[in-house]
């Protein structure tokens, strides 16, 4: 069973190494989408063993994960991780995400941080809870942390899947994805890891009320 | 037909002027049936209206608004939130197509530069 993780990267060239290197001993190949990054993330990406895919411009979390996950199915991959490059994640969780795939119980594995909620601050808990019930409200369908980008899909979930959007509301536009196509999904619990550099990026409530509105655009849409 | 005004004047000639331009421009080729057409419509009931102001009052009462010109104003801000809403739309959509030309072109170089380097990787 080929696993490849895909790490979409904007601007992470003190981080993406270490997670390239925390992730290759767990799977067999990681692709990094270098989203149109101004610094060296590429660079250092292909250095630590990753096989680097390019944005000329940058598109956005969304695109990033469409074009990774076009590119890991390219490759060959039976079961695709997407984790992010800043290192909030655990590499080796990884194989805790892609069991319930292996066993043939699931076709989505979410990494809930909020199943155990440790080291997260109170006002990230809060943000996520508002996003899980929106979510909720607009695609039916609830999770303990739609915002999570540690996930796992089947190959089958993969090409099912269809992204339209190219920025943060990929997250719940994968959760409503996996209702509209009737998915099987299952949730593990995974830690956080918080450091003062990972809490500067992610959702600001400014990102969060974009967000909305372009997930309310989506609804529209189809 | 009564005095005319000067607003009604120089609205008429600015809507004649406008008018040629579009005509010339559809000449030109530079937009097209569809369009040509909208622009038409638009600025004969622009002129229709400032020369005969009459018949949006006539429509407003018959609508229940004290005023013609507050049923113009009325209608013209429903169309353009409507106009909005579409350009937006259109923005999204074009947003999509940019990002699938950016990644064919990501999926491209990949598979040139990984099978220059090493033509036993991986087909990314």
């Amino acid at each position: 069973m080929k696993i490849i993780a895909v790490v979409p990267a904007f601007c992470e060239e003190t981080k993406v190494g270490g997670v390239v290197s925390a992730t290759l001993p767990f799977v067999d190949a990681v692709i990094v989408v270098d989203d149109g990054s101004v610094d060296h993330t590429g660079e250092v990406a292909r250095k630590a063993g990753a096989q680097v895919v390019r944005h000329v411009v940058n598109r956005g979390l969304g695109a990033a994960i469409g074009t990774g996950m076009a590119a890991a199915l390219a490759a060959g991959a039976d079961v695709i991780v997407t984790l992010d490059a800043d290192g909030q994640h655990e590499a080796k969780e990884l194989l805790n995400l892609v069991a319930p795939i292996a066993r043939g119980h699931a076709d989505v594995v979410i990494g809930s941080r909020l199943l155990t909620r440790r080291g997260m601050p109170l006002h990230r808990v809060l943000a996520n809870h508002i996003g899980n019930i929106i979510t909720f409200f607009l695609f039916g369908i609830f999770v303990t942390d739609s915002q999570s980008g540690f996930r796992a899909f089947s190959r089958h979930a993969t090409q099912m899947i269809e992204i339209r959007s190219n920025r943060m509301e990929v997250s719940s536009e994968l959760i409503a994805e996996i209702r509209r196509k009737s998915l099987r999904v299952a949730e593990v619990p995974i830690t956080a890891i918080y450091t003062e550099y990972s809490l500067s990026k992610g959702q600001s409530f400014c990102v969060g009320l974009r967000t909305m509105y372009h997930l309310l655009l989506r609804r529209f849409d189809r | 037909m009564p005095a005319i005004l000067g607003f009604q004047l120089v609205a008429a000639v600015v809507l004649l002027f406008a008018l040629y331009r579009t005509v010339r421009k559809f000449r030109d080729r530079t937009i097209d049936v569809r369009r040509f057409f909208s622009w038409l419509v638009l600025w004969l009931g622009a002129l229709l209206l400032v020369v005969w102001p009459n018949l949006t009052s006539r429509a407003a009462r018959l609508l229940g608004v004290t005023r013609g010109v507050d049923l113009v104003t009325y209608l013209a801000v429903m169309i353009l939130f409507y106009l909005v809403f579409r350009v937006l739309v259109k923005i999204d959509s074009l947003e999509q197509e940019i990002t699938k030309v950016v990644r064919a072109m990501a999926l491209k170089e990949t598979g040139e530069v990984y099978k220059k380097s090493d033509p036993t990787a991986p087909n990314v």
